[in-house]
């Protein structure tokens, strides 16, 4: 989804085309996502299809095609820039799954894992706190409020699992059952 | 490379005679030149370890070597004179003297050191310089940024160049600005030689400084790692967007 | 109300300490103020009460017997507009020799002791019904150990009857004896043989107004007797405010004394107990806004305070009240036991509830007024105040201080102790008070050691006769003993002197009396006839200048009088002069010395002469090593000394609560000190310089209050008898001491602070500064 809007905000402020998109994408988030070009293309079709994007009438040199914004595109995007996301809060599924399955199991050693996972953690927020002060220093303060978001996720994270370590802790036993 | 600290199986009752003990048993050692934080929730017992590092308080059990030096049998008046030629200190709240200027509450660990006024200036004038205070040095704490504040006290901790640094949850009243800064100072002081010990529940600011953070549980080491500083990481290793379903 | 109530029961529990100190102080504080309430209240009271149970006579007269009849004296009534009399009775003055002493009484005839006018109460035995029969006063068979039954013997004739006691009364118109004459009663027809051949008996008439009269009308009274009746007729007169002064001298100064003090113990306490208050609502600003939030009102809020002080107050009232009262017994009883009034505990009830409303009352009013400020603060703004408390300002004292060179501990010490100036005033205050005490109880002390050089007649031994021995064979034996240095005859007469309200006493020197020892304070001394010197209350009362001459009768002859010099003279409270025995002569030709004093060659032991006279003739001489009344210093100083101690006591309380105060207050910032490395020793050097400062300035400023309130109160001392202060009793400031009082309030401020420096410097940080 974010990608489709992207894609439309991009449109926004000049006609790009596909090859042109997926670099200034990239280059906004900071490299934080590398974006397939067939990707790009086939959303670019699908906006097309929808009347929110047209290419230009001319063709650039290599016959690449610009696309530029619809009126009703534009409508969308603005729409959809007013919009705060009601969507229900994405977890780390997996990580989840696995503390569930490691309590279950004989051969499930939680403490290890929670103390393990935790060490990652630290060790990811050492490296986000770089990367934040780095941004910033390059004068990339928009980049350095998504790294600070990271940031903040995964201090939720690290909270979460001292949580689990602390249930464990004050009831030992319940850990095995359910 | 020299051992700072040195606790072995240092254990504190509460005061107050209750069985339970703020620090059980534990046992580490600190070199010169690292940079350890200390974390743990409420009750873990982290400032309490601090506390009797920086001799503030003696060990139940166990013994604690600072320098080389048994802190638990020091009187009083020699603990004074240790903490104010070899420990700096940072609180959470500052505590500076209000009705003293900035430059007065630098120097004070200076002249109850009896350390001469021309020298003691010097340092502190280095001190402000390196902290941005120079043209504060006038006025009251009371009219200086919860973030000012704590530049005082840390140059106040400095002055006496003392071999370890503790801090407290320095960053604790501070608001994410400033506390970043503080931060950022912390982390320059250990890349110049100093020692620091840190005590926080804040595991952004012990991750970001710190090359090792211990977690206290229940007055025992729970957890002892150490991180590595990598400056060549792409942002794209550790962070990564997650693209939305499709559109209706 | 239950919820007020449970928060100062809450907040006593709490602050034992500091209640405990409110309670101490109250108990000095209180107590000395019951004292001196009850000695104010009571010590004209019995008096005045006795004397109108007894209908004491407001004047007494004596009338020459030969110059005026009975029937003309008895006629004086109408012409004075008394009320009521009594007498005319006859009296004469007789020495009588009782056990191994002799004292001069004057005998009445007197059938009745009651009557309408100067009733004597009979406190033992009865009433004289017969001849050789004899009453005293109580007080002088109390002085002289006699007992009922007992013999005296009158000495004024050759037969020398003895009388038998038969009963002791009270005489409401005389002092206590030792310094006041005193009468003895036999039936009237024995008055006659008591009669020393030459002289003449006397008639005594006691007189009796609607309403009291004052000195100037009694002055009046008597100028009217002398009017009327014969040159000469009257001999003496006694006003009934002389009598009762005499009762109140002593105490009076003690009094004055009592009094000056006591409102300096109330003030301190008012003083430290706002001191208390504001350090409380200071600490409590928080719990202030918290307690506002959750629905007390201002009101309320005060009332916490206030009882919390008012509390230990009550209980150091309930201590110090009656305990006051117990202490003042012994001194009331000094003028009781000579009324003949039942000595027991005399309570007035309204002392008790004075000295408790107004010891209340000052605690409310100095607890209520920080307590309000705090209480109309809107609780945000309370609670703010104390989650971060404004120190206000730096101190530019610790800064030089520290430019001096001074070592850190002692700059933030010297700062410390103005960070809240009022609280450091009040305390300094407390200690000027504790001070200027101490420095006035130094002069006091001084100006009664000093008595010595101006009290006369010091170590002279002093021989009185009676009119049978004749005076040359007095002098022959006076002379004919090796050691006598020099001998003064001495004869006294009660000189009427227009002007005066009461007769003025003149003594009268033959031989060389410039040795006696009387201080000269300004003039001369006499020396030619018809010169004088006389105590300042004299002048005073004739208006007089150093130099006026004045007229008098002496044996109804007129003398003229001229004044060369003031001395101090505090006899008959200054209404007296001293004059060259040839003014007397001139006016009585045949006089005859009646004392005689006798200065000692050095190194001779006056008592052991005077013993040796006495033993010449026991039965005619008595012979006695003069001593002018220092007894009664005594007394004096050891309430002087105990009104220092309160004030001490007080002073130290003070500056042991504000020391307290200022540490709990600056308690982080002390831990934050000693995290940073600051030892016990400089924590404790840092406490003592900021109380220091305050003993300090307390003793700079103190000690001139002193030196002012020693000049003053001396003054008015002087007042009470008659005599300007001589200056070498009020120089009596040794130039080293004054610097010594001043480190005295160091002294007072070091020992208040001592105890919580101790805390201060052994307090835990990490208990302090715990941030969990």
């Amino acid at each position: 989804m974010s990608l489709r809007f992207g894609i439309l905000g991009l449109l926004a402020e000049e006609p790009l085309h596909g090859y042109e998109v997926k670099t200034r994408f990239e280059s906004l988030l900071g490299g934080t996502w590398e974006v397939n070009i067939g990707q790009i293309y086939s959303t670019l079709q699908r906006l097309e299809r929808d009347g929110l994007v047209a290419p230009a009438d001319d063709r650039g040199d290599r016959g690449k095609l610009p696309y530029h914004l619809t009126a009703t595109g534009r409508r969308t995007l603005d729409g959809w820039l007013r919009q705060p996301e009601e969507e229900p809060q994405q977890l780390r599924e997996e990580i989840y799954v696995k503390l569930l399955l490691a309590g279950r199991l004989a051969n499930g050693n939680v403490e290890r894992l929670l103390a393990d996972q935790r060490r990652v953690y630290l060790q990811r927020l050492k490296d986000l706190a770089g990367l934040e002060r780095r941004s910033r220093d390059e004068g990339r303060d928009d980049l350095a409020l998504l790294v600070r978001g990271a940031v903040l996720h995964t201090e939720a994270d690290l909270k979460w699992t001292d949580a689990w370590a602390e249930e464990i802790r004050r009831a030992p036993k319940r850990g095995g059952r359910q | 490379m020299t051992v700072m600290v040195e606790l072995t199986d240092v254990r504190k009752l509460y005061n107050g005679g209750s069985p339970q003990a703020a620090v059980d048993g534990v046992s580490l050692t600190m070199q010169q030149g690292e940079f350890i934080a200390v974390m743990g929730p409420s009750g873990s017992g982290k400032s309490t370890l601090l506390n009797l590092i920086a001799g503030l308080d003696r060990p139940s059990e166990g013994r604690v070597l600072v320098d080389a030096v048994d802190v638990g049998s020091l009187s009083e008046t020699e603990l004074a004179r240790f903490r104010r030629a070899r420990i700096g200190f940072i609180f959470q709240f500052f505590n500076l003297l209000n009705n003293l200027t900035v430059l007065e509450n630098i120097l004070i660990p200076a002249q109850l050191a009896a350390v001469s006024p021309t020298v003691a200036l010097d340092r502190a004038t280095a001190l402000m310089n390196g902290l941005g205070l120079a043209e504060k040095q006038r006025l009251l704490p009371g009219r200086l940024s919860g973030g000012e504040r704590q530049r005082v006290a840390i140059a106040r901790a400095l002055i006496n160049q003392p071999l370890l640094l503790l801090a407290d949850e320095p960053t604790g009243a501070l608001d994410s600005h400033a506390g970043e800064q503080v931060m950022e100072r912390l982390t320059e002081l250990n890349r110049r030689g100093q020692t620091i010990l840190l005590v926080t529940h804040d595991a952004k600011l012990a991750a970001a400084c710190a090359g090792r953070v211990i977690t206290l549980s229940d007055g025992r080491v729970a957890d002892d790692s150490r991180l590595k500083a990598s400056p060549e990481v792409a942002p794209s290793d550790i962070l990564r967007l997650r693209p939305g379903e499709a559109a209706p | 109300m239950s919820a007020v109530i449970t928060k100062v029961v809450a907040e006593l529990r709490r602050r034992r300490l500091q209640a405990a100190l409110i309670g101490i102080i109250v108990v000095l504080a209180s107590g000395t103020a019951t004292i001196a309430l009850t000695l104010i209240a009571e010590s004209s009271h019995p008096y005045d009460r006795a004397f109108e149970d007894q209908r004491g006579a407001h004047l007494v007269a004596f009338f020459d017997a030969r110059k005026a009849t009975s029937a003309l004296v008895a006629g004086t009534q109408q012409l004075l507009g008394a009320s009521a009399t009594g007498g005319p009775w006859p009296a004469v003055n007789v020495p009588f020799k009782h056990g191994s002493g002799k004292d001069t009484l004057t005998v009445v005839g007197r059938g009745d002791p009651g009557g309408r006018v100067e009733v004597l109460r009979v406190t033992a035995g009865r009433w004289v019904e017969a001849a050789g029969e004899i009453v005293l006063t109580r007080s002088f068979a109390e002085q002289n150990a006699i007992a009922l039954g007992d013999q005296i013997t009158a000495l004024s004739v050759h037969s020398e009857p003895s009388f038998r006691v038969v009963g002791e009364a009270i005489d409401i118109n005389e002092g206590p004896a030792g310094s006041w004459s005193q009468s003895a009663w036999v039936i009237p027809a024995q008055v006659d043989q008591l009669v020393i051949p030459g002289d003449a008996v006397d008639l005594k008439m006691a007189y009796r107004f609607e309403s009291a009269p004052t000195a100037d009308q009694i002055g009046r009274d008597i100028t009217k007797l002398k009017m009327g009746l014969q040159p000469g007729a009257v001999t003496d007169t006694v006003s009934y405010l002389d009598v009762r002064d005499t009762f109140n001298r002593i105490t009076a100064a003690i009094l004055i004394f009592l009094l000056a003090f006591s409102v300096f113990a109330l003030g301190a306490v008012a003083l430290i107990i706002a001191n208390v208050v504001t350090g409380a609502v200071i600490a409590g600003y928080r719990e202030i806004g918290i307690m506002k939030a959750i629905g007390f009102t201002p009101l309320q809020v005060v009332q916490i305070f206030v009882a919390q002080m008012a509390g230990p107050a009550l209980a150091g009232c309930l201590v110090g009240i009656p305990l006051g009262g117990l202490l003042s017994q012994p001194l009331l009883n000094q003028s009781a036991d000579a009324l003949g009034l039942p000595s027991g505990i005399s309570f007035a009830p309204w002392i008790p509830i004075a000295a408790v409303g107004g010891v209340l009352l000052i605690v409310v009013v100095a607890a209520v007024i920080p307590a309000w400020r705090a209480a109309v603060l809107n609780p945000a703004t309370a609670i703010s105040l104390g989650t971060s408390p404004r120190i206000r300002g730096r101190s530019g004292f610790g800064r030089l201080l520290s430019r001096l060179g001074l070592a850190r501990p002692i700059s933030l010490g010297a700062d410390d102790a103005w960070v809240r100036p009022v609280r450091g005033g009040l305390t300094a205050i407390a200690i000027l008070l504790g001070v200027a005490t101490l420095t006035f109880a130094y002069g006091l002390h001084g100006s009664f050691n000093a008595y010595h050089d101006f009290a006369p007649l010091q170590g002279q031994v002093i021989v009185e006769r009676t009119a049978l021995y004749p005076d040359a064979s007095v002098i022959a034996t006076l002379k004919s003993q090796p050691e006598t240095g020099n001998v003064v005859r001495v004869d006294s007469r009660n000189v009427s002197v227009s002007g005066a309200s009461a007769s003025v006493q003149g003594t009268f020197y033959d031989g060389d009396s410039t040795r006696l020892g009387w201080l000269v304070l300004k003039g001369r001394w006499f020396s030619a006839p018809g010169e004088a010197v006389a105590a300042s209350a004299l002048l005073q009362e004739l208006h007089l200048q150093l130099g006026d001459s004045f007229s008098g009768l002496i044996d109804s002859q007129p003398v003229r009088i001229r004044i060369v010099g003031i001395t101090f003279d505090p006899d008959n409270a200054g209404h007296a002069f001293i004059a060259d025995w040839s003014t007397l002569a001139a006016a009585a030709p045949s006089a005859g010395a009646s004392t005689y004093y006798v200065a000692l060659r050095p190194g001779t032991d006056p008592t052991a002469f005077a013993r040796r006279i006495q033993a010449t003739q026991p039965d005619f001489l008595n012979a006695q090593v003069a001593n002018f009344g220092a007894s009664s210093f005594g007394i004096l100083e050891s309430v002087m000394l105990a009104l220092v101690l309160v004030l001490i006591l007080i002073a130290i309380a003070g500056v042991f609560n504000t020391v307290l105060l200022n540490t709990r207050e600056r308690i982080r910032d002390t831990a934050v000190l000693k995290a940073v490395g600051m030892t016990p020793g400089q924590i404790l050097a840092m406490v003592a310089v900021s109380a220091s400062v305050l003993g300090l300035v307390g003793g700079l400023l103190g000690v001139p209050v002193g030196w002012g309130l020693h000049r003053g109160l001396m003054g008015l001392m002087g007042n009470l008898i008659g005599n300007e202060m001589p200056s070498v009793a009020l120089n009596v400031f040794n130039p080293i001491v004054l610097p010594l009082l001043v480190i005295a309030g160091l002294v007072l401020a070091i020992l208040g602070a001592v105890m919580p420096a101790r805390w201060a410097a052994r307090l835990s940080v990490a208990e302090v500064l715990h941030a969990e």
